[in-house]
């Protein structure tokens, strides 16, 4: 089917075409539509007929005159300037919490309870955290107002849609991050601890000064890829906000993040070549954020 | 004295923590199984009742099963799948050397890296084109080969010791017949790492298939749920039977499973205590 | 059983580094037991993994008997190899460790099987067949990675350090049934070590290695008594050899070096006088004694720590050699002898005992003994 492909293949013999083959198809599959998603950014498309022309940047200015499109890119940005410090502080915080415990066969258990939302289907939990935030009967209601606080809108206000959205996300993922933590915690050599702890400093030096700095590299793992997931971030705000609940982007746009707007543009409104040259915007962003935070770790990391 | 009391209250926290990781999945629970006033009861009941009239509602009255059907067939598809592709993949890479094989190994890793929510809409297009939209194909073979799996499976092969294949070399053993009987089998650990997680994250799917599919006998769980939150709006009960019914495998397996899955997700540096 | 030649063979690794092996030239006969010898990083395994067609010659020729093997790929080459590692499958019994190589040559099961019989009786692995490796002791585990090696009658039997990882007393058992295993089979036998005991004990010939040179090949008497060069000799011997350079001259009795430190007899002036002004003398710590009258060698010295090792004591000193930073002595002295640190000391040695080298490029002079009687009587 694809001479490209066999062509490739065939300069490596026998057993090797057949894995060379595997690894040329993946890139085919991610690489390809990467190009593709430029190509289709630069014209107007209609899907299925062949009524396509070439409209240069028309779409892109199209779309900075929405102003939809630019709350978006806001909404995506609160979203995850509130979502990453939440992730690194909570999850290191959980991590050196449950670091303690773990020399116990027991402790595993704990671990274990953490992680476990992260690997559960994200509409499933979303579902019940709708429930929770539920105005008249969720749960969250019923504790704030047992303490006397004010009962809150939640999904259902402007201000507290995506909060609600983010304490989802957080349950949903900061097991993944602990986890990585509690990785890059047993890689600091105990011996430094103990020397530090010999010479009487208090605990919150020791981490400061040795915990810290050798965390480094993990910290960044962490931002990284707590970065790249929370601007896509889509099943769970279209579970709760989105579509089949009612609220298509959450009370006046409020939880519309860059996701889930091109989603809809593309997949409910038909307007593919908006959806594209969205989703290259997006692209790009991610990709400079990625390279601004490279940037940054050379820097500041300490690699051993 | 002081030392335990701060032992005490480390411990404690530590339970509130997980209590409120794991509050939520029993909220499914007892929301599932609770009376039908007792759901829109406040102060809301803690406590599970019995009431199973909603739960078999789903089980008997949705086409559920066809969904978990889907679902099973798709994740298992995936695995095996991306078992054989990565497996072969990790070998050639870690093993055999030819040119630009730490190219196509970086790019690889870096593909890994890539914002795959950008590329939704080619994607799409792509499937459009190849008449490959609403089947089990489209949400099974994009990720037949796994970045991570070749990973895995690379870093695995590359622990071998030398010597087992230097051994192999002088007794005059070609590379196939080593890899039967030397690399697979003692790639166990290996593959029931990517096992694990291609079973969950296959199982877990929500926006690919939502895009990709549009009727039910296709469909998987997680697209299923969307569904039924606009069937049942403010049916609570049987909201969260369906999402119990959902959810249980994959608690299940996690319980079983659970030393495993964390060592497949962080290495062998994660602090598990064997 | 074959003869294996190494013609100016060659192993460069591309960087640009200096050669892992440099023009090495080598003759093993039938049946030889032969021993690389040197420290980390000398070559030796490369060399070892040359004939063993795991690593290719970058120049040079390798034969076996009358054949030109360079392009030979290892199964044809029928060579036997032990790792270090042992490299035991895991998940295979002994039995199907040992049968491995066979099998995937399509060899009749029969056969395979009274193979398998007959090397695990002569390895006394009979009652072990059915375990895997982890269920073995090392010294098991190393009789099966011998057996494994031994399967297809090799032409070959190659060995890279293969006790490293055995405890003491372990290795000096293994030591023993190689020696006898070789003595049964009569394999050719290359064989990789640093370890001097191993060798000098098992080979019939050593070579000894330093990087990537072959620095000298010699029974094991000759490399310890008639040592080719400076690093042999102080490789050789445990402590190696005392090595003193300093320039030489003659007051009319004896022949002194670096100044008042060493004395030696004028037999020696016709060799010296054709040296130049300085030479390399060295004398082994175990040919040192108390001083004697009419000895020949003398050496003046000066005690820094004395080493009581209850069959031996060890004396370590200072030689003042004129213009040099601060000579070492080491000698080998018989127990119970007391002497405080500090002391001038003067040792002596017999005549024989002396290597003479050149100061400069550290190859053995040989100092013949017939000239040196004949100068006497001149």
């Amino acid at each position: 089917m694809d001479t490209q492909l066999d062509a490739a293949a065939a300069r490596f013999p026998g057993r090797l075409r057949a894995d060379a083959a595997s690894g040329c198809r993946l890139h085919r599959l991610l690489l390809h539509p990467a190009a593709y998603l430029l190509y289709i950014s630069f014209f107007h498309w209609g899907i299925l007929s062949s009524a396509t022309r070439f409209v240069g940047l028309a779409n892109f200015r199209t779309l900075f005159a929405q102003p939809l499109f630019l709350h978006s890119l806001v909404t995506s940005a609160y979203y995850t300037a509130v979502m990453i410090p939440a992730t690194v502080l909570l999850s290191l915080g959980i991590a050196l919490l449950l670091k303690e415990g773990l020399s116990k066969r027991r402790g595993a258990i704990w671990r274990g309870a953490v992680f476990l939302p992260h690997v559960t289907p994200v509409v499933a939990t979303a579902i019940i955290w709708v429930w929770i935030f539920n105005p008249q009967f969720g749960l969250a209601n019923f504790v704030l107002t047992s303490v006397h606080l004010p009962a809150l809108g939640w999904l259902g206000s402007v201000n507290w849609a995506l909060p609600a959205v983010m304490i989802d996300s957080l349950w949903h993922s900061l097991g993944l991050y602990v986890i990585i933590f509690l990785a890059g915690l047993a890689s600091v050599p105990r011996d430094l601890i103990e020397v530090a702890r010999l010479d009487g400093a208090p605990r919150h030096h020791i981490f400061r000064r040795i915990i810290w700095p050798l965390l480094s590299p993990t910290t960044f793992l962490v931002v990284l890829l707590a970065t790249v997931n929370t601007w896509q971030a889509f099943s769970q705000i279209f579970a709760m906000t989105g579509g089949p609940h009612g609220g298509a982007g959450g009370p006046a746009y409020a939880t519309t993040t860059d996701a889930v707007l091109i989603y809809q543009t593309a997949f409910i409104y038909f307007n593919f070549s908006l959806a594209a040259a969205m989703s290259t915007i997006l692209f790009g962003i991610i990709m400079t954020l990625s390279l601004i935070q490279k940037w940054i770790s050379d820097r500041v990391v300490f690699y051993r | 004295m002081h030392l335990r009391l701060r032992r005490m209250a480390h411990q404690v926290l530590v339970m509130a923590v997980a209590a409120v990781f794991a509050f939520p999945l029993y909220w499914v629970v007892v929301t599932a199984f609770n009376s039908h006033g007792g759901v829109f009861s406040i102060p809301p009941r803690f406590v599970p009742a019995f009431h199973t009239g909603a739960f078999t509602y789903v089980l008997t009255h949705t086409s559920w099963l066809r969904y978990m059907a889907n679902t099973v067939l798709i994740a298992g598809s995936t695995v095996v799948l991306v078992i054989a592709t990565s497996a072969m993949a990790g070998y050639a890479l870690a093993e055999l050397r030819f040119r630009g094989s730490s190219f196509l190994f970086l790019m690889t890793v870096g593909v890994m890296m890539l914002p795959t929510q950008a590329l939704l809409v080619p994607q799409y297009a792509v499937a459009l084109h190849l008449h490959l939209l609403n089947s089990y194909a489209i949400q099974i073979i994009p990720f037949a080969a796994s970045t991570v799996g070749v990973f895995l499976f690379r870093q695995f092969f590359k622990s071998l010791p030398r010597e087992y294949w230097e051994a192999a070399r002088i007794d005059g053993v070609g590379h196939l017949t080593y890899i039967r009987r030397v690399a697979l089998p003692l790639a166990r650990p290996a593959v029931a790492t990517v096992a694990l997680l291609t079973f969950i994250a296959s199982w877990n799917q929500f926006q690919w298939p939502l895009i990709m599919t549009s009727s039910h006998s296709v469909q998987p769980i997680e697209v299923a749920l969307s569904h039924y939150m606009q069937t049942f709006q403010a049916n609570w009960r049987k909201l969260t039977s369906a999402v119990l019914l959902a959810l249980a495998p994959i608690v299940v397996l996690f319980v079983l499973l659970q030393r495993h899955i964390v060592t497949a997700v962080a290495g062998r540096d994660s602090g598990v205590n064997r | 059983m074959a003869r294996v030649e190494l013609k100016n063979a060659t192993k460069q690794y591309g960087n640009g580094q200096a050669p892992a092996v440099s023009s090495a030239d080598l003759v093993i006969d039938e049946g030889d037991f032969v021993v690389l010898l040197g420290p980390s990083g000398c070559g030796k395994s490369t060399t070892l993994r040359m004939i063993a067609g795991l690593e290719a010659l970058t120049s040079g020729e390798l034969w076996f008997d009358d054949r030109l093997v360079n392009g030979d790929p290892p199964d044809r080459r029928n060579v036997g190899m032990v790792f270090q590692n042992y490299a035991l499958y895991p998940h295979m019994t002994v039995e199907q460790n040992l049968s491995f190589g066979l099998k995937a040559a399509r060899t009749p099961k029969a056969e395979v099987r009274q193979r398998v019989a007959e090397i695990a009786h002569l390895l006394g692995l009979d009652t072990y067949l059915g375990r895997r490796p982890k269920e073995l002791s090392g010294g098991q585990r190393q009789r099966v990675a011998l057996g494994r090696a031994l399967m297809r009658r090799p032409a070959v039997f190659l060995m890279d350090e293969p006790l490293s990882n055995l405890d003491a007393n372990l290795r000096e058992q293994m030591r023993i049934e190689l020696a006898r295993l070789h003595g049964q089979l009569g394999i050719t036998t290359v064989y990789v070590t640093h370890d001097q005991n191993e060798a000098l004990t098992l080979a019939d010939r050593v070579v000894v290695m330093e990087s990537g040179k072959i620095r000298q090949c010699g029974s094991p008497a000759e490399v310890y008594g008639q040592p080719a060069d400076t690093f042999v000799a102080g490789f050789i011997g445990s402590p190696g050899m005392n090595l003193w350079t300093a320039g030489w001259d003659d007051d009319g009795k004896s022949v002194w070096l670096g100044g008042r430190a060493v004395c030696l007899p004028r037999s020696y002036l016709p060799v010296l006088e054709d040296l130049g002004p300085s030479i390399t003398v060295g004398i082994r710590p175990e040919h040192l004694g108390l001083f004697r009258t009419g000895a020949d060698v003398e050496v003046v010295c000066q005690v820094e720590v004395l080493e009581q090792l209850g069959s031996h004591t060890q004396l370590h000193a200072e030689v003042e050699l004129a213009g040099e930073d601060r000579a070492r002595l080491v000698a080998r002295l018989d127990a119970a002898f007391a002497v405080h640190s500090g002391e001038k000391l003067v040792l002596t040695a017999p005549s024989g005992a002396v290597h003479l080298f050149d100061a400069e490029s550290g190859r053995r002079v040989d100092v013949d003994q017939r000239s040196l009687a004949g100068a006497l009587v001149r």
